[in-house]
């Protein structure tokens, strides 16, 4: 029993060292260098992952990120601003991480977008911005690919 | 030489009194049995002897310096022990708490006491059993090598053959039997008078009417004043 | 294996694994004593209690709500065990009354005066864990790793006395072993583990976690030690399963651990039925 217990301890302290080890997500050369490929990772990864960029946006603004989620599109009535979103559930499906993206072609709304719910792989450097004394992330200079035309 | 006296002692839970004016006093070596109706208290007794429980009023006095820890106990089964997984050397180990105070590890000595109680109350071959594997008789023998882990002098006993079959009934008071004569002072609580008139050498009757004394005062006493029922034929002829 | 070994680089995925696995430990070690106690209702109570706590730091606006929840959980502890014995409400009833109203209590203040704009995600996470288990900041896995340590090395120091506590109360307390205390400090760490499970499998699901290790370990092994060894093996096994499934398979985290526990159940049941002649 003594053993048993020494050996559980030692796991213990060497979880204690394990979070100081490297950081930072793994980076996937492509032809455009992108730092965070979410692509085609599992929902609960993509999920978390966005939900760690909004906890801590300073490790990632900057940054190229790639992901899939689901496209989402908010008119905002008063001032006729769009805002375009790759939008992200959790498994248990209570709560959804959306990252809000701007194109960088000069798209046409709605024309030039997919129907709202559609799955969509979004591309784009993350950016923060102000808006009515707000702070808000966004990736920039996006590129947007869905379903119809990724083959 | 005496070992243990109750002065006065009132019993029971918060303002219900179960026993009171209980007044006696027992020699070291005694076999004191505690018999009585159910309800009259015998287990409440036990628990305040052992200090389990606070009497409402009275004392008790151990002579000889004896402390708590060095009773042996052997309380009623409860239902979470009857399907317990545990070894019957982890059961018995355990009565060396005591001893062991606050270290955290059982050491070489009380270990080797452990070994030695197993022999004495047959166990040892039983040691990597499982104990709810065993069969009442076994079990209450592990319990009963438990605590004789602890008991140094003094040995409480709550109905040890409550449930065993004749054979493991007569095994486990030839065992108590033979603690008794290797010195140990008993106290025990039994429903069976018989046996509590064969084996004893005192008896404690607890009721609305105490009595305390010897075996043979005891007879006479049911017999003259007639306070309570009489013997039946068959419990004398037992002692016989 | 190779979608594995590029999740395993997020940091986020290696914090839940860490977490998760103390988690399982330290709830597996106790769980043996609770089943045997018959204290596995404590746990279910005092889970929901946490959710209560949890909900009262949210309407609170606590920055970090663990120091919140957590003595609020292990008073609760104390003063269940105290009044479970006594009082003349049964224990089970008040265990149930004490964990149904912190459940309504906790989700009435949030509704009423929460701030979020997510309040049924914010509940949803709460009872179900969620993926908060992979939003872990560094800190939080800090307190998780300090306080997994105190559980296992109290567990170590006192696993003699609880063993004895746990099996016979009465002959413990007449030779002297203080089992009033030791019952306080079960109470106690059983308190921490559930406010550390929250974050694995949310806190109505933290039960399974506590029960079922406990209880497969039970069903094959015959000694104390080998079962509380199994369960911790056993439960250690089921929660790296259970959250590496989650992540490869996108099904919430909680759910998959407890669907892994089961599994295992069934598994040893089996095992058992075929070696025969083992009670539980």
């Amino acid at each position: 029993m003594k053993r048993f217990f020494l050996f559980l301890l030692l796991i213990v302290s060497v979880s204690a060292l394990m979070p100081c080890h490297a950081e930072g997500a793994p980076a996937v050369s492509d032809d455009v260098k992108i730092d965070l490929d979410l692509s085609g990772m599992s929902g609960t990864i993509v999920y978390s992952q966005i939900y760690n960029i909004m906890y801590e946006p300073d490790k990632y603004i900057g940054k190229t990120i790639r992901l899939n989620g689901y496209y989402d599109a908010y008119e905002d009535s008063e001032t006729g601003n769009v805002y375009f979103a790759c939008i992200v559930p959790d498994a248990a499906a209570c709560c959804a991480q959306g990252i809000e993206f701007v194109r960088e072609d000069e798209a046409l709304y709605p024309e030039d977008y997919p129907e709202p719910g559609t799955d969509i792989l979004v591309t784009g450097r993350l950016e923060p911005y102000t808006e009515n004394g707000f702070d808000y992330l966004h990736l920039v200079d996006a590129v947007l690919v869905w379903d119809s035309e990724r083959d | 030489m005496k070992l243990l006296t109750c002065r006065n002692l009132c019993l029971g839970y918060e303002h219900v009194s179960v026993l009171s004016d209980l007044n006696f006093s027992l020699d070291a070596g005694s076999y004191l049995c505690i018999v009585g109706e159910n309800g009259s208290g015998k287990t409440t007794l036990m628990r305040t002897i052992l200090g389990l429980q606070s009497p409402l009023s009275g004392e008790i006095i151990w002579e000889n310096g004896t402390r708590r820890m060095e009773i042996g106990y052997l309380p009623q089964q409860t239902s979470i022990q009857r399907d317990f997984p545990a070894t019957v050397w982890e059961i018995v180990l355990s009565g060396c708490q005591g001893r062991a105070g606050l270290r955290p590890f059982y050491n070489r000595e009380e270990k080797e006491l452990a070994r030695a109680s197993m022999d004495r109350t047959g166990v040892t071959v039983l040691k990597d059993r499982c104990y709810r594997t065993l069969s009442g008789g076994q079990q209450q023998r592990v319990l009963l090598a438990r605590a004789l882990c602890a008991a140094r002098s003094v040995f409480l006993l709550d109905e040890p053959v409550s449930g065993l079959d004749p054979n493991a009934t007569r095994e486990m008071y030839q065992l108590i039997e033979k603690l008794n004569q290797d010195g140990m002072t008993i106290l025990m609580i039994s429903h069976d008078i018989g046996a509590a008139l064969r084996y004893a050498t005192h008896i404690l009757h607890a009721g609305s009417k105490v009595f305390f004394g010897t075996v043979d005062d005891y007879i006479a006493s049911r017999e003259k004043e007639g306070i309570l029922p009489p013997l039946t034929r068959a419990e004398i002829r037992k002692e016989a | 294996m190779e979608m594995l070994t590029a999740y395993l680089a997020f940091p986020f995925v290696r914090y839940a694994l860490i977490v998760g696995v103390l988690i399982a430990l330290c709830s597996s070690l106790l769980g043996v004593t609770l089943v045997l106690k018959r204290f596995s209702f404590i746990g279910d109570g005092l889970s929901h209690v946490a959710f209560g706590a949890m909900a009262i730091a949210g309407v609170l606006n606590l920055t970090d709500d663990m120091l919140f929840v957590l003595p609020f959980t292990v008073l609760s502890a104390i003063l269940l065990l105290r009044t479970g014995r006594h009082t003349r409400i049964k224990g089970d009833a008040a265990i149930a009354m004490i964990s149904v109203g912190a459940l309504a209590i906790g989700y009435l203040l949030l509704s009423l005066f929460s701030a979020s704009t997510n309040l049924s995600g914010d509940v949803c996470t709460t009872l179900f864990g969620s993926t908060s288990i992979l939003t872990l900041t560094i800190g939080e896995v800090r307190l998780c790793i300090i306080l997994s340590a105190a559980v296992i090395l109290l567990f170590f120091l006192f696993y003699n006395k609880i063993f004895a506590v746990t099996f016979d109360e009465e002959f413990a307390s007449a030779v002297g072993t203080r089992a009033e205390a030791y019952n306080l400090l079960i109470a106690v760490i059983i308190a921490v583990i559930i406010v550390l499970a929250m974050n694995l499998v949310g806190s109505l699901l933290i039960s399974a976690l506590i029960i079922f290790p406990a209880m497969s370990a039970m069903r094959v092994f015959q000694s104390f030690r080998s079962v509380t060894i199994c369960s911790a093996v056993l439960s250690v096994s089921c929660s790296l399963i259970g959250i590496l499934a989650s992540i490869l398979a996108s099904t919430p985290v909680g759910s998959t651990i407890v669907v892994a526990d089961i599994a295992a159940f069934l598994i040893f049941s089996l095992i058992a039925r075929f070696k025969g002649g083992v009670r539980s």
